[in-house]
């Protein structure tokens, strides 16, 4: 029986898609099937992120209508065995896309894949309605900001009340993963720290990926982050799917790293 | 010899009840109002109600003077029309209703989780009278809401009753009710209390960092919260015409 997870946050811009990528990716390098499809339709950029632009024939939207069969739909990923990517339609508009219809494409999936990722787009729209309506899991992606902090209570509201999980009594199970954290502007109280974000928003932090560089080559080489395994935001995102599947990993990349002589010669805190 | 002013003009925050007509059938409307009405007669007995026409699809051909004599006889009392177009605003003035003009309408209220107790989201209730205490004395007394979850960013909460919250209301969420009002969290959103004019409501908090703070139609936007307060376990309340807020 798959697990559906949904990864959203209600702001734009803060790291859904990467980390659909990135965690999708990572559960398929731990030998669980996994799907990841695209719900931004009409601005869809996961095909791009996952390197497989030029591969997409049909889409979401096509399967949904009648108009493709899934697995003419589906493009398996290259690099990873077990990793297969449902790409968003560019020309339409997420009036294209009907609960029926998302219902029947997860209940397939489902017989195959383990895991189904579904990568909301931002906004609180029919898009992201749907892409966490059937959701089991949630991952909210949230910059220690106080807008996205903001928008992503907003979306907890939503997840706790228009959910198919909460219209039948039950929940759905959140977790929260912190991007672009700066170790070094939360000690100058530029950014939210870890604490005032578990304050607000008071959900299980499942992760902490830290600004990196390597984020944006990522995704202009349409590799996913985690599988440039030398970088800081890869190995976070390797934990942070360890810590999913159960692992205990501690927090890494959440303190201001000293070079040896600023520990040696720098004034104590 | 200067004479004192025989009356003073003030503006107000007032709620109001809301009758939306979806259709210009006045029996079918007459009808699922008179149920409605059936359920609760003490909460709508001379309600003062606005006919929000907005969503009528050919407001034009809605028979407004048979409306408006159709709500009366269930005992509301209809004081405006908005929406609807220049057509019925003339028809409501020449009838004596007052014109507003199109606001901003808040969201539908919706019941916050946990969802298991199933309650029909009321309309939010009567305006702020000079009979205030009088019209809280003759509501029939309502049940107590309990809430143990955070109210998040965006939802709205309403009890008819009192109102207690066991957990954080963030930036955003609404808390609305009859009576009074108790956060026993840090209160970072609005609270209205004494929705219907109950003047005696009072709201408590154990941190008061809300956006906004009412009794009885009488608010304080957070930038005019005693700056001492702030953070701080607190209770408003009305002294007179004054909001105040004191330490508790």
């Amino acid at each position: 029986m798959a697990r559906i997870i949904v990864t959203t946050s209600g702001k734009g811009g803060v790291g859904k898609t990467t980390t659909s990528a990135a965690f999708g990716t990572g559960l398929a390098l731990r030998g669980h099937k996994t799907v990841v499809i695209d719900f931004d339709v009409g601005l869809r950029n996961l095909d791009l992120i996952m390197g497989v632009e030029r591969r997409v024939v049909y889409d979401f939207v096509n399967v949904i209508h009648g108009e493709a069969q899934l697995n003419q739909a589906l493009i398996r990923d290259k690099r990873v065995d077990g990793l297969a990517i449902l790409a968003a339609s560019q020309t339409r508009d997420k009036d294209a896309l009907n609960l029926e219809g998302v219902q029947r494409v997860l209940e397939e999936l489902a017989r195959e894949f383990d895991y189904i990722v579904c990568d909301s787009p931002a906004g609180i729209e029919k898009g992201a309605h749907l892409a966490m309506y059937f959701a089991d899991e949630a991952i909210v992606v949230t910059n220690p900001e106080v807008s996205s902090v903001r928008d992503s209570d907003r979306i907890l509201g939503l997840l706790a009340s228009k959910t198919r999980a909460a219209e039948q009594g039950g929940r759905v199970r959140e977790h929260l993963v912190v991007t672009r954290y700066s170790p070094k502007r939360v000690g100058k109280g530029e950014m939210l720290s870890l604490d005032d974000m578990g304050d607000i928003l008071g959900i299980p932090l499942l992760g902490v990926i830290p600004e990196s560089p390597s984020v944006l080559a990522a995704s202009n080489s349409g590799t996913p982050v985690i599988l440039d395994q030398a970088s800081d935001a890869a190995q976070a995102y390797a934990d942070t799917v360890a810590r999913f599947l159960g692992e205990e990993k501690p927090l890494r990349f959440i303190t201001e790293e000293r070079g040896l002589l600023r520990r040696l010669f720098g004034a104590r805190a | 010899m200067a004479a004192s002013p025989p009356f003073r003009l003030k503006g107000s925050l007032v709620t109001l009840s809301i009758l939306k007509p979806l259709s210009t059938d006045l029996s079918a409307i007459d009808a699922g109002l008179a149920a409605k009405v059936a359920q609760a007669p003490a909460l709508f007995d001379r309600a003062p109600l606005l006919l929000d026409l907005a969503d009528l699809p050919d407001a034009p051909a809605l028979d407004l003077p048979g409306l408006r004599a159709l709500v009366a006889r269930l005992g509301f009392v209809p004081v405006a029309v908005r929406g609807g177009g220049e057509t019925m605003a003339t028809a409501a003035a020449a009838i004596g209703l007052g014109v507003l003009g199109e606001g901003r309408l808040p969201p539908d209220i919706e019941p916050a989780p946990p969802p298991a107790e199933e309650e029909p989201p009321p309309p939010p209730a009567a305006a702020n009278d000079a009979a205030g205490p009088q019209a809280a004395a003759q509501i029939a007394p309502a049940p107590t809401r309990v809430i143990t979850q955070t109210v998040r960013s965006g939802q709205q909460v309403y009890s008819r009753g009192d109102l207690i919250v066991l957990a954080a209301v963030s930036p955003g969420a609404e808390l609305l009710a009859d009576g009074h009002i108790h956060v026993y969290g840090p209160l970072r959103g609005r609270a209205l209390a004494g929705l219907r004019g109950n003047t005696q409501a009072r709201i408590y908090c154990r941190a008061l960092e809300a956006e906004l703070i009412a009794v009885a139609g009488c608010f304080q936007v957070a930038e005019d919260i005693d700056p001492a307060l702030r953070g701080r376990a607190a209770q408003v309340f009305l002294d007179g015409e004054d909001l105040v807020t004191a330490p508790l």
